[in-house]
């Protein structure tokens, strides 16, 4: 509640291990595009700017901006033309399998371990990243640092 | 890897950093465990902000008269075939060592081209080899034969405080991440049942080293040890006892402080030797022990 007395919205976060392997469908033809394999994270934003779409050869790409509605059985693309094929290193690794959150070990700054990462909550409609889970910790995403191939590395603990 | 915590600590900032505006501010160095220098080789050097493994730690570059780390030297990644990489990484360039992984803040940070520290620090000292060196005491006894070091880990942080004249002036200070402050040795024929044995010797700021020889001063027998537990605060005692100029009665070692006394020495300890004649210097705490 604010000054005023409205009600601030609190925006709906959904698991980020959910969406994997839940359908992409585009919104203006209704065809089906492929499983979600992947999310590309910007641990600088700490947010998801990208979603892998399919697999192999046939991943795609779509950006975080071009969804149109994230739910428990499918995500919603805008249109199919906003498939791209994967670009840079990042988005190529993450189409073969070789990059996701998921699974990622955590490191803290200090180099030390703190476990891998389990799941992470986000806001479906921003791709803000809000908590990263462990199987022992749920860690502010703010303290997310930076991410790649090897590692998710964290603040604290 | 197994580790027993310990105690104390030796830091002025957070051990970990914490979020900031431009997303994570770094912090000056903390608290510090003890381990030995082998088990820094195979640990993944790894950037903090782009979450990649650059390589693994090779083997150490040490400065015995700095008596700290000057870098890491690093392998390739990719098993036993990829092979070193060229130049070393440079302390400076460390944000911290871990238990798990070398974190270095960017992929910058190793620069490969054979960057080396000891040249752009002059009087704290070259790199040095001292596996294999003989440590004798200042009264001519020998202790043994090098065959690892003790290294002070944990982060680094943005700067280290260190005064580079506090080594040699044998100011006391406390112990940092990079600063070595034993050797571990394979016990000399005279020391009787230790004879064989692999112990640790705790270092003085002020270390006498030559090609083959490391010269200790005799009073740190009582402090050496047997493993890492307790010898953090062995290496604080024998430190504090350096820079103190009349150990009065009851500042010799504590009987009780840790497995595996040294040498018989009374507990009203030996006379100081070996260090500078500095009143009433601060203790020396060190960190947290990991065997």
């Amino acid at each position: 509640m604010n000054a005023g007395g409205e009600s601030t919205p609190v925006p709906t976060a959904v698991s980020l291990r959910s969406l994997l392997g839940i359908k992409s469908v585009s919104r203006t033809t209704a065809a089906d595009l492929g499983p979600v394999n992947g999310a590309l994270v910007d641990a600088a934003r700490r947010r998801v700017v990208a979603w892998c779409v399919g697999k192999g050869r046939h991943a795609r790409m779509v950006d975080q901006s071009h969804l149109s509605g994230v739910g428990a059985a499918a995500v919603v693309v805008e249109d199919e033309s906003f498939l791209r094929s994967p670009a840079g290193d990042a988005e190529k690794a993450l189409a073969k399998g070789r990059l996701g959150l998921i699974g990622a070990p955590l490191l803290t700054v200090a180099g030390n371990s703190a476990g891998e990462v389990y799941d992470a909550d986000l806001d479906p409609a921003s791709g803000e990243l809000y908590w990263l889970r462990s199987a022992t910790a749920t860690i502010p995403a703010d303290r997310l640092v930076g991410y790649g191939s090897f590692a998710a590395v964290i603040t604290g603990l | 890897m197994s580790g027993t915590g310990g105690t104390g600590g030796t830091g002025t900032g957070g051990p970990e950093g914490g979020p900031g505006p431009g997303g994570w501010a770094p912090v000056g160095p903390a608290e510090t465990v003890l381990v030995r220098a082998t088990e820094l080789t195979g640990r993944p050097v790894v950037s903090i902000t782009e979450g990649e493994a650059l390589g693994d730690v090779k083997d150490v570059v040490y400065s015995p008269a700095a008596g700290r780390l000057l870098g890491l030297t690093l392998n390739k990644r990719g098993g036993i075939f990829a092979g070193p990489m060229k130049g070393v990484l440079a302390l400076e360039r460390i944000y911290a060592i871990g238990q798990d992984a070398v974190m270095v803040t960017d992929g910058e940070a190793f620069t490969g081209h054979g960057e080396h520290h000891g040249e752009s620090h002059g009087s704290r000292g070259e790199a040095m080899n001292v596996l294999g060196n003989e440590v004798l005491t200042d009264g001519g006894n020998r202790l043994g034969v090098v065959t690892d070091l003790v290294v002070a880990i944990g982060v680094l942080g943005a700067g280290l405080p260190i005064d580079p004249s506090a080594r040699t002036s044998g100011q006391a200070r406390p112990v940092y991440p990079g600063d070595v402050v034993g050797y571990q040795v394979t016990g000399d024929a005279t020391l009787g049942a230790r004879a064989g044995a692999e112990l640790l010797v705790p270092l003085p700021f002020t270390l006498a080293v030559s090609g083959a020889n490391l010269l200790v001063p005799t009073s740190v027998e009582p402090f050496i040890r047997d493993d890492l537990s307790g010898f953090d605060a062995a290496v604080a005692q024998f430190r504090s006892r350096l820079v103190t100029t009349e150990p009065g009665p009851g500042t010799g070692p504590d009987p009780g402080s840790g497995p595996g006394r040294g040498p018989a020495q009374g507990p009203g300890g030996p006379s100081t030797q070996g260090g500078p004649s500095t009143q009433g210097g601060p203790s020396t705490p060190t960190g947290r022990v990991h065997k």
